[in-house]
């Protein structure tokens, strides 16, 4: 994780639409939260700057 | 100081006194081949495993000029059993570095090597290098007098100028020429035990030897690559970051791959870009049309170098190979180097220095990078 986000910040490239967290098997309630978070997250982010051009 | 011996060759030229060290390691039978940069048909100049001492004349250790890195020659030649001989390899110090990174990785076996590194002033390009050849002088020689003089050469390739390791970190053996009395002689330093045993094959004594004079050589060398490499991270911040200078960077690029055939730390049998994820039905392609409005054909330019980033970078030597084997200008180099020297300080690691030093990503500390893996939302 710590190889991938230092890689994006030096391309310029959003690091922080990468998450990483630990969730065991067991645990569903918090796998639910989590991919909330997430989603509320990427929302106020707003649209991949990547998303449209053409060369990825 | 180092533990060492000088080996004078008065009135001859540099490549010259090496040939004589080549021919008597392989004449006393120290060594039964040698794997060292040899000029081959043309004049370029190509790594050559070496085991008649009659043909030691078309040896080119001083030859600037570096078309692969050897350290991805070993791992073919040792891959599925190393020699049954005794066989020393001759490198310049980024293929040193990127052999001990595969030593590592269990794709090169030191059994029956020798590692012998040599002094590297820097390398040419293919097609500079050719049109030096065409000069009266010897285009090694040259530039040996040159560094030694406290010279840089700006033609030399970019990742040359700005490498930090004039001398390898680590080698049984170094060959030192810089900052030295290099007309005269030059440096067999023992770097390991078999090293040692090398030199007292040839029937020589190992002794203390002072180097003051080397070492301020090299330590003011290494400074100014130290900036030319500040410089160079620079620039790579000012003209590729972000995602609209990155992809235009990357646009020229066809994945053809050469950067990561020739890498020597890319190392994986399995490449997952040769695998079926990458043998897509046309629907799949359709798919990813349909979501984007269009998608470029073939896709995945950016994918594969950050896949590629994310793999290699805390083992990147820096040895610009990937640039030299790019058919269409792609700064791939400016890329891997600005990305792995971020990754490598992270993790304070310098591939190549250390053969004893784990490899981060495979060693567990139960708590690390807290700062970087804290979830921010
Ligand atoms: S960067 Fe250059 S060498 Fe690498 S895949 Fe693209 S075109 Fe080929
Ligand atoms: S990415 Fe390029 S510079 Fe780095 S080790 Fe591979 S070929 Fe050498």
């Amino acid at each position: 994780m710590g190889i991938i986000k230092t890689i994006l910040d030096v391309l310029g490239l959003d690091s922080d639409r990468v998450y990483l967290t630990w969730i065991s098997a067991s645990e569903g309630p918090q796998f639910a939260e989590w991919a909330k978070r997430i989603e509320e997250d990427i929302k106020k982010k707003g649209k991949n700057p990547l998303g449209g051009l053409l060369t990825t | 100081m180092a533990r060492g011996v000088f080996r004078e060759y008065k009135g001859k030229g540099l490549e010259e006194g090496l040939q004589e060290l080549w021919r008597e390691l392989l004449e006393r039978d120290v060594v039964q081949a040698i794997l060292l940069p040899m000029e081959v048909e043309g004049g370029l100049v190509a790594p050559g495993l070496l085991t008649d001492a009659a043909r030691i004349g078309e040896s080119r250790v001083v030859s600037p000029y570096m078309p692969v890195n050897t350290a991805r020659v070993l791992q073919m030649m040792t891959k599925t059993m190393p020699p049954s001989e005794k066989v020393a390899v001759v490198l310049c110090p980024c293929e040193a570095r990127a052999l001990v990174e595969l030593v590592k990785l269990k794709q090169i076996s030191q059994e029956n090597l020798i590692v012998i590194a040599f002094d590297c002033p820097g390398t040419y390009a293919v097609d500079d290098y050719k049109k030096l050849l065409e000069g009266k002088e010897d285009p090694g020689e040259l530039l040996v007098e040159k560094v030694n003089k406290g010279g840089e050469d700006a033609q030399l390739r970019e990742a040359c100028r700005t490498c930090p390791y004039p001398s390898a970190p680590w080698a049984d053996i170094r060959i030192g020429f810089l900052g030295l009395d290099y007309k005269k002689r030059f440096l067999l330093e023992a770097l390991t035990e078999k090293g040692e045993e090398l030199i007292t094959g040839l029937g020589m004594e190992i002794a203390d030897v002072p180097l003051k004079e080397r070492e301020a050589l090299l330590d003011k060398l290494v400074a100014q690559r130290k900036k030319a490499q500040e410089q160079l991270l620079k620039e790579q911040q000012e003209q590729l970051k972000g995602p609209d200078k990155l992809l235009a960077a990357l646009s020229s690029c066809i994945r053809c791959h050469n950067c990561m055939t020739v890498c020597p730390v890319c190392y994986c049998k399995e490449c997952f870009f040769k695998s079926p994820t990458f043998e897509m039905e046309a629907d799949r392609y359709l798919g990813l049309a349909h979501k984007r409005g269009a998608t470029r054909m073939p896709s995945d330019m950016l994918l594969f170098h950050l896949t590629r980033m994310a793999h290699m970078a805390h083992a990147c030597v820096q040895c610009g190979m990937c640039e030299e084997a790019c058919p269409m200008g792609v700064p791939v180099f400016r890329l891997f180097k600005a990305t792995s020297a971020k990754v490598q300080d992270l993790f304070n690691y310098e591939p190549g220095k250390d053969i004893e030093e784990e490899i981060p990503i495979s060693a567990f500390r139960e708590e690390e990078l807290d700062k970087i893996q804290e979830p921010k939302i």
